[in-house]
């Protein structure tokens, strides 16, 4: 190591350069993050005449754009609600088998079920709507000239359903396997059958788990816009409707929309941080026939078979079915992206391009200022102020990314606090900031466990042995942090890479590939569309399989 | 009531074969204990009785019923775990009726057994308490009872007092064992700790990497061990090689290897040129020259002394360079006798000397794992 290094190891090892660091990182979060999200508050608060007039008192269309938000509202958290419920329904089973079973194959389907997970919205919703929703799907198949869904609140559903059940199944496997199985023993030897164990015992330990699922589900289908755009027919929620708003330059609208969406997000997190611990089951009663006739061997192993006929169904299949598509349509594909003179295949280059550069540059962001953002969470010991930058973190990860977007392009752009020339105008930046913004906690709260993980022995040791508190970092906790920050990394980017509802805001003139499958289904271009979707499923799915790679192998050195 | 019988019960983890053809029978009323080192497979056998595990062969009989294929919650066991087990988000009324109450019984019964098993132990007065506010005794008395409460005439206790300090454990034992006397059960109890078993037992099982050593009384197993390694676990023991030399009427001679001195032992079991192990127990040394006939004696040096309190820890070689460790009343200890290097006589009783035919192996015989 060169004097010059060294040196500047020694600078950056001074408690200046940690007042500064700690100092610098609360400040972007605070600024970048956690202020244009709140500004919408404030921009309602100004343009509330003009607000209350679009909405209420119109001279044209009256009171119908507040009936339209409302209906919007209202819609979007039915859909939420039901898609919850249904995943809870067929999610926890599927979590219960993962967890405690042992079969030939599993290792299969807990890939698979990443698969949603990891793939762009819109690609997933247009598989989806391509199963179900058209004559080259399920319709098809059964000899109908169409499908056998149309566009509308059903297919909205069901393609909700598939994307969020990676995060219940997920969160609940978790949960159960944290879950101490000598307390479901010790109820097996005082009498209990198995179902009653899961009931009384199993149940209350995880339901914090399952209540974070639940809600972490319900937030994603609120917020979904790019899967929703391609089956919502006329069923327009709350995202596609801030989207419609924005690109009709309904400003004022749509703020309202985004700060109700805001303050709803708002209410979940603070009701997932306070009151799940509360949540009680009805643990006292037993229902000795019932329950008896539930443990019931066989009845178990036909609920396995079901809820592995409903993955396969409702999840994967419709998941995977562009693939089917495109390849009975090969000629179709060929003729639309080769052929046809609008040039789909350099605008697919374009925007696949653009979705790597804008990912890879916010990883690289989120890289830089999370891991100093994981380390003060685990290190510093500042007390309340930690609880509650813990909280804030977490606040983008429960708004809808559409309202995300709408908040971040009022705060920069020309409607902000920095007056009518704004910092930032739609494109390329806008976008990335957008995409900073909903990616930093993904970031932050996978490096979290990994840094409070560490075995702060080592850096101690380090410590006497006369390295400066920079060198530390470099030489002992950095090589132990590496595989965390490429986990961390491909989360970001997945997430970055399959957006859609903030892009749709804030881009510009710029397309994204989640993007430009919403024009291509929209304009009815599906083999051209089905062509983009496979692209971006391959290159996704290939990531987060390297991502469980990694993670694995990272399991087997501990 | 119950009668359990193991027959040729065998469990394999993946490489390691954690009960090997276990035999064992289980009287009506009695206190068992299985004993042994970690690892030796008594947990094992204990869930597999308990149906918590699934044995790969062999049959489990409740009063002559093969009750292999029964999961747990229909063989009609009380079991008390090592950790508690506890439900942390349950009172412990809740916790001690839960048997009852999965079981359908009527209110009243659920109220009755509740109130006698908290009772029994002396917890009534803790019914509306979280775990999170008992100690780990008061915990295990809550276990108890709640092992109690399900009416079963078998109490499986996996390492009971294995959480608990040492002080308390004494105690434990004692009411543990009056309590399963007086409410007439059969216990079968899993420990590694000699002395509780000891203490607490009428019979003890002693196991071995799977395998079950010798079933039989603490005083008969303290006595008459039928293995080097019984002999060993039971007690610390010294043990030395040597060669049968000649018989008497109701003992033999043994002289130890190397022309070493000679030792009566008190069987007559074995032919001349017999190579045996003799174990001799730290406990049952004393200094002093003795020339009674029941009595063996043999000149040492003195190589260590460590004081323990009550008692003080010798290492001394004999003639032929055996190390032998002794352990005396430190009140007891001659005044002449000094630290190191100091030539004495030491003594013991023929009837102490247990002798055994010289394994292949000896330190394997005596390795714990």
């Amino acid at each position: 190591m060169g004097q010059l290094m060294k040196k500047i190891e020694r600078v950056l090892s001074t408690r200046f350069a940690r007042i500064f660091g700690d100092t610098f990182t609360i400040v972007f979060f605070i600024l970048i993050i956690i202020v244009p999200i709140l500004y919408i508050f404030t921009f309602v608060g100004t343009e509330w005449s003009s607000i209350y007039q679009n909405l209420f008192d119109h001279p044209i269309t009256g009171n119908e754009q507040w009936l339209d938000l409302g209906a919007a509202l209202l819609r979007s958290f039915e859909i939420a609600g039901i898609v919850t419920i249904i995943d809870v329904i067929i999610g926890l089973p599927m979590a219960l088998i993962l967890a405690r079973y042992n079969f030939r194959g599993k290792k299969y389907i807990d890939s698979l079920i990443d698969l949603p997970l990891a793939v762009p919205t819109a690609a997933l919703g247009f598989s989806i709507y391509l199963f179900w929703g058209t004559q080259f799907g399920i319709g098809g198949l059964l000899g109908l000239g169409s499908g056998i869904f149309s566009e509308g609140p059903l297919l909205i559903i069901l393609v909700h359903i598939v994307f969020t059940y990676p995060y219940i199944v997920r969160n609940l496997k978790e949960v159960i396997m944290r879950v101490d199985r000598t307390y479901e023993h010790a109820a097996q030897s005082l009498g209990a059958p198995t179902f009653t164990v899961f009931r009384t015992i199993t149940g209350p330990l995880m339901k914090e788990g399952l209540v974070a699922g639940a809600i972490l589900a319900f937030t994603r289908s609120l917020g979904e816009t790019g899967a929703t755009m391609i089956v919502f027919g006329v069923t327009e929620t709350a995202t596609i409707q801030i989207v419609a708003w924005r690109s009709l330059g309904l400003f004022g609208p749509a703020a309202f929309l985004t700060m109700i969406l805001v303050l709803t997000a708002l209410g979940l997190l603070i009701l997932l941080k306070l009151i799940t611990r509360r949540v009680g089951l009805p643990i006292h009663r037993v229902f000795v026939k019932a329950e008896r006739m539930l443990s019931n061997p066989i009845l178990r192993k036909m609920r396995n078979s079901i809820i592995a006929l409903i993955f396969l169904v409702v999840v994967i299949l419709p998941a995977l079915w562009t693939f089917v598509f495109v390849g009975l349509n090969g000629g179709a594909v060929f003729d639309q992206v080769f052929l046809a003179n609008d040039h789909k295949l350099s605008a697919f280059w374009l925007s696949f391009i653009s979705s790597l550069s804008i990912a890879g540059m916010v990883t690289l962001i989120c890289i830089v200022l999370g891991i100093p953002m994981a380390l003060i969470m685990v290190r510093r010991k500042w007390g309340r102020l930690k609880a509650f930058l813990d909280t804030l973190i977490d606040i983008p990860l429960v708004i809808p990314s559409a309202a995300l977007g709408f908040s971040v392009f009022v705060f920069w752009g020309t409607l902000g606090p920095f007056g009518p020339n704004g910092v930032f105008s739609p494109g390329f930046w806008l976008i990335v900031l957008v995409h900073v913004v909903f990616c930093y906690p993904y970031m932050v709260r996978v490096l979290i466990p990994i840094v409070s993980s560490l075995d702060p022995g080592y850096e101690e040791a380090a410590r006497t042995l006369g390295a400066p508190s920079f060198t530390v970092f470099r030489t002992c906790t950095w090589p132990l942090l590496k595989r965390g920050v490429l986990a961390g990394s491909i989360i970001t980017f997945t997430r970055s890479l399959g957006e859609t509802g903030a892009t749709l805001v804030v881009m510009g003139l710029v397309r994204t590939v989640p993007v430009l499958i919403v024009d291509w289904v929209e304009s009815q271009s599906l083999a051209a569309a089905g062509f983009a979707s496979i692209l971006i499923i391959i290159f996704s799915y290939a990531l987060i399989f390297f991502l469980r790679k990694i993670t694995l192998e990272s399991e087997v050195v501990k | 009531m119950p009668h359990i019988v193991l027959k040729n019960v065998s469990k394999a983890y993946e490489r390691v074969q954690a009960i090997d053809h276990v035999n064992l029978e289980i009287f009506d009323g009695e206190y068992l204990t299985m004993l042994g080192p970690s690892g030796c497979g008594k947990t094992t056998t204990l869930r597999a009785i308990a149906g918590l595990l699934q044995p790969d062969a062999g049959e489990i009989l409740f009063d002559g019923k093969n009750i292999i294929d029964f999961p747990p919650n229909e063989r009609d066991i009380g079991m008390v775990f090592q950790h508690f087990e506890i439900f942390p988000y349950m009172d412990v009324w809740d916790n001690v009726t839960y048997p009852a109450r999965v079981r359908g019984k009527s209110e009243r019964k659920i109220e009755e057994l509740g109130v006698n098993s908290l009772n029994l132990v002396g917890m009534l007065h803790r019914a509306n308490d979280y775990p999170e506010e008992l100690s780990a005794p008061e915990l295990q008395k809550v276990g108890i009872a709640r092992a109690i409460a399900t009416e079963s005439k078998l109490l499986l206790l996996d390492e009971p007092l294995g959480a608990l300090d040492l002080k308390i454990r004494v105690d434990f034992q004692h009411e543990l064992r009056k309590l399963v006397k007086k409410l007439n059960l059969t216990a079968i109890h899993v420990t590694h700790d000699q002395i509780e078993a000891m203490n607490i037992s009428d019979r003890i099982a002693i196991m071995r990497k799977g395998r079950i050593y010798q079933v039989d009384s603490p005083m008969n197993l303290y006595y008459a061990p039928n293995s080097i390694f019984v002999c060993n676990f039971l007690s610390n023991s010294n043990f030395l090689e040597g060669v049968v030399d000649h018989q008497e009427m109701n003992s033999s001679v043994v002289r130890l290897r190397g022309f070493g001195p000679k030792i009566t032992i008190p069987t007559g079991q074995w032919p001349r040129r017999t190579r045996v192990a003799l174990g001799l127990r730290r406990n049952e040394i004393y200094f002093g020259y003795d020339h009674s006939p029941t009595k063996n004696t043999l000149s040492a040096t003195i190589l260590k002394k460590h004081f323990l309190g009550s008692k003080t820890l010798f290492q001394l070689r004999l003639d032929n360079d055996d190390i032998i460790e002794a352990e005396v009343l430190t009140k007891e200890i001659p005044e002449e006798i000094k630290d190191s290097e100091t030539p004495v006589y030491i003594s013991f009783d023929v009837e102490d000397v247990l002798a055994f035919e010289y394994p292949n192996n000896l330190d394997y015989e005596l390795a714990l794992e």
